[in-house]
């Protein structure tokens, strides 16, 4: 299910079927690919590569197969022109494709540059997304583990971890969501670092009750049994 | 009737510039008591607009158990939250569990009951909710008809969040 919820936050957006090709591509390879048509000024290059392309099947490219779509797209009026352009333009084939690209240095690290930025704006943003599911999933046998068995030093470390941090993110969203810093700056600003205060302060209360008492669990159990033990004990 | 305060000034003096139109600048400052500085003038329509009656808009919300379900969920994990953090501050302030232990079993015998039920009933309603929004956001349960019935479990898992409390 984790797997699933990824795969769900990490499919890129569906392109329109009017979207250009141009656009889906990332800044740094559109170099690479070919101009749209309306971005063409030559248009017998266009027909060359139309005529070249029926000629010689084996010399198609990746620019001949866009400049195929868009010229059978504009069929007649195009096809009308002489054939001495297209005699004149045949000994030049276009190069063969490769899977590789042959980037320059500059264009490689155009490429990182845009990669990274991608990737820092999305641990803000869809993967701080994944994190809370996959953090909330986590809880769910952290949970029944400390109710059905009860004590165990490990899973009580676990469980103040995921359950502090997983109430955290929840409380923050609260107070984004009621305390926003646009409309109240310090305000805002101050209940957010409130709340930081406050998880820390939880966070040490757990680890004490963890290591120098009983454990969550244990204690959580003989609090919830508070009358039915102390009946036991009286009795 | 539900009226929208506004709690700084700066928000109300903005939601008065927004949409000011000359007959209310009129309106506003004959009503005004102060004299007719423009400051005044722009705090008087803010406050004849606040008088206003504003149209129904949570109540007459036709499918209102999604909406609901929504804002108890958050409820829920707040007030949960709420008393973990507050138990969490004691913990680090220094009590231990036997200090808890002695709070709770010198309650009353009702409020410690009700208290139990008051822990329980909410923790069952946030979880089944909350496996119930990781549904949606796999992708499952997405129409109309199976929000209303996963609502419908949710509800039930609450009910019987009585066998969580003996």
């Amino acid at each position: 299910m984790i797997r699933s919820l990824t795969l769900a936050a990490a499919t890129p957006a569906r392109r329109y079927a009017g979207t250009p090709v141009a656009r889906s591509v990332p800044l740094a390879l559109r170099p690479l690919i070919s101009a749209p048509r309306w971005a063409s000024t030559t248009p017998t290059t266009a027909t060359a590569a139309t005529t070249t392309s029926t000629l010689t099947t084996a010399a198609t490219s990746s620019a001949s197969i866009a400049n195929e779509t868009t010229a059978a797209a504009s069929a007649a009026p195009s096809t009308a022109l002489p054939t001495s352009a297209s005699t004149d333009a045949a000994p030049t084939t276009p190069p063969k494709p490769t899977n590789k690209l042959e980037l320059s240095d500059a264009e490689q690290a155009a490429l990182d540059a845009e990669r990274k930025a991608a990737t820092d704006a999305q641990f803000h943003g869809s993967h701080h997304w994944v994190y809370e599911r996959a953090l909330s999933v986590a809880l769910l046998p952290t949970i029944g583990y400390a109710i059905v068995v009860g004590a165990d030093p490990v899973n009580d470390m676990i469980l103040a971890s995921t359950l502090v941090a997983h109430m955290h993110l929840g409380l923050d969203q609260v107070v984004t969501d009621y305390v926003p810093v646009r409309r109240y700056p310090r305000g805002g600003k101050a209940a957010n670092w409130a709340l930081r205060g406050f998880t820390l302060l939880v966070l040490y209360g757990c680890w004490r009750i963890n290591t120098q008492d009983v454990g969550m669990a244990e204690s959580f159990r003989r609090v919830w049994r508070a009358r039915e033990e102390r009946e036991i004990v009286e009795a | 009737m539900l009226r929208t305060a506004i709690a700084s000034p700066l928000a109300a003096r903005s939601l008065a510039l927004r949409s000011v139109t000359p007959a209310m600048t009129v309106v506003a400052a004959r009503h005004s008591s102060s004299g007719s500085q423009p400051q005044d003038t722009l705090q008087a329509v803010a406050a004849v607009k606040q008088l206003r009656p504003t149209s129904p808009h949570l109540t007459i919300f036709a499918r209102w158990l999604p909406m609901v379900m929504s804002i108890s969920h958050r409820f829920t994990g707040g007030g949960l939250s709420a008393l973990f953090y507050g138990a969490g501050l004691a913990a680090a302030a220094g009590a231990g569990s036997a200090d808890f232990v002695q709070a709770v079993a010198a309650l009353p015998a009702p409020i410690f009951y009700a208290g139990k039920l008051a822990i329980a009933a909410p923790f069952a309603y946030h979880t089944v909710n909350g496996i119930r929004h990781l549904a949606w956001d796999s992708g499952r349960f997405l129409t109309l008809d199976a929000v209303y019935k996963t609502g419908y479990v949710t509800l039930g898992a609450t009910a019987s969040a009585r066998s969580l409390c003996s």
